[in-house]
């Protein structure tokens, strides 16, 4: 089978910890030199206030509230630059809680006819179960959970697949490559979500990859 | 909401805001728009549920406080679409191993397929300016290769980033060089 290119794809990266969302301005971003002055100049500011910030860049877009950080481009050019910016971050706030960090892809394919679309649905959720109980049913998401295999890691590895709200026909497939950290005192855990992302980044893309293409061809 | 659009005008209700028709004056705004719309505008309740609870949260307690919230802007973020989009078709990861006057030389890791480490020549013209000044021998950057598409023209492009540390980081590292240099010299060898 032909192998499939999504038609969008975004990748991001969570923390949950305890943030200060007001400090993650732009401008504090440059000031340390995570990014151009001249990128900070021109930052869509959609809000600043202490619960939440948010701004985007033309490759970034960046949500902080009291307990998520999240880092997220549509831009391939641009996913190790996320990931520098994140660990960034992490070095300069390194007393900062981190419960948990989330290393994710958010896929939109387009599928080559509404029959495909279908056949989708109806592989996942097959609707024998539901006759007699809904008219017409339909699958509108599902989310399957793994375990992790690697060693001294803790964590799940998360795939939820739904019709595609922006491709049609489409299907949307979230795969969410999530590492608990162990609580610990308070300046390590940040050390620890630095090295997830200096060790494991790039085989946790890879693994992404490799997962969304098994499931397409099995699905398709 | 788009700021092109006419303005709210007598003929104009609430409904042709919500629809996204027209534009909307701030006294009406104040009287009549819900709570939870503008926050929907600017934050994608279907992407990301915890940070539009969070924002409603907002919304809701500033009012109980009489607490009035600057009237948000309804402007679409510019540059930031899930329509517009880089795709790669080939990525390196790159490590300046020597640098002159106009150019500078580059040790490349292939990242889209495995093979030999290559080495190329690039023109500082190719780097934007203001990460100029961070090409020095050792500094890492990421060299793309790959499809533009922008407000849906298509474009092929060669991207070049560097990678950003935080300042005190490269001030650190900066440090313990002439730490080792020091340390070195220091030395008597026998």
């Amino acid at each position: 089978m032909k192998e499939k290119r999504p038609k969008i794809q975004t990748h991001n990266i969570v923390l949950l910890g305890d943030f200060n969302p007001k400090i993650l301005h732009p401008t504090w971003f440059a000031a340390q030199g995570l990014i151009r002055e001249q990128e900070a100049e021109v930052a869509e500011l959609v809000i600043c206030h202490p619960e939440i910030l948010i701004f985007s860049l033309d490759w970034l877009a960046l949500e902080v509230s009291r307990d998520r950080f999240k880092a997220e481009t549509v831009k391939e050019s641009h996913y190790e630059a996320i990931r520098d910016l994140v660990k960034g971050t992490l070095d300069l706030l390194h007393h900062t809680p981190i419960r948990a960090i989330g290393i994710n892809k958010l896929l939109h394919f387009e599928m080559e006819s509404e029959e495909q679309w279908h056949n989708v649905g109806h592989k996942l959720a097959p609707k024998d179960v539901w006759d007699g109980i809904l008219t017409k049913p339909g699958m509108r998401t599902l989310t399957m959970e793994g375990i992790k295999q690697e060693e001294g890691v803790m964590g799940y590895i998360r795939i939820t697949v739904e019709p595609s709200v922006k491709v049609h026909p489409g299907v949307y497939i979230n795969i969410n490559d999530h590492f608990k950290i162990k609580e610990n005192q308070t300046g390590q855990s940040s050390n620890e979500a630095i090295s997830i992302l200096e060790n494991r980044w790039n085989a946790s893309l890879k693994r992404c990859d490799k997962v969304v293409s098994m499931l397409l061809e099995k699905l398709t | 909401m788009n700021s092109e659009l006419p303005l709210l005008d007598t003929d104009s209700n609430i409904e042709d805001v919500m629809q996204g028709r027209t534009c909307i004056n701030l006294s009406l705004f104040s009287k009549e728009i819900p709570k939870d719309y503008p926050f929907k505008r600017l934050i994608n309740p279907s992407l990301d549920s915890s940070v539009y609870e969070k924002a409603q949260e907002i919304s809701y307690e500033a009012e109980e406080s009489n607490h009035k919230l600057a009237c948000p802007q309804f402007i679409q973020p510019k540059g930031y679409s899930y329509v517009d989009r880089f795709e790669a078709l080939q990525k390196w990861e790159c490590i300046v191993l020597e640098v002159q006057d106009e150019s500078f030389r580059a040790r490349l890791i292939d990242l889209t397929q495995e093979g030999p480490d290559e080495e190329a020549e690039f023109s500082i013209q190719e780097v934007s300016e203001e990460d100029r000044k961070l090409i020095r021998r050792g500094s890492v950057f990421y060299w793309t290769i790959g499809y533009n598409d922008l407000k849906g023209q298509r474009t092929r492009e060669s991207l070049i980033r560097f990678r950003r540390l935080p300042v005190w980081r490269e001030r650190d590292i900066d440090a313990a060089g002439r730490r080792a240099r020091e340390l070195r010299e220091s030395i008597h060898w026998k």
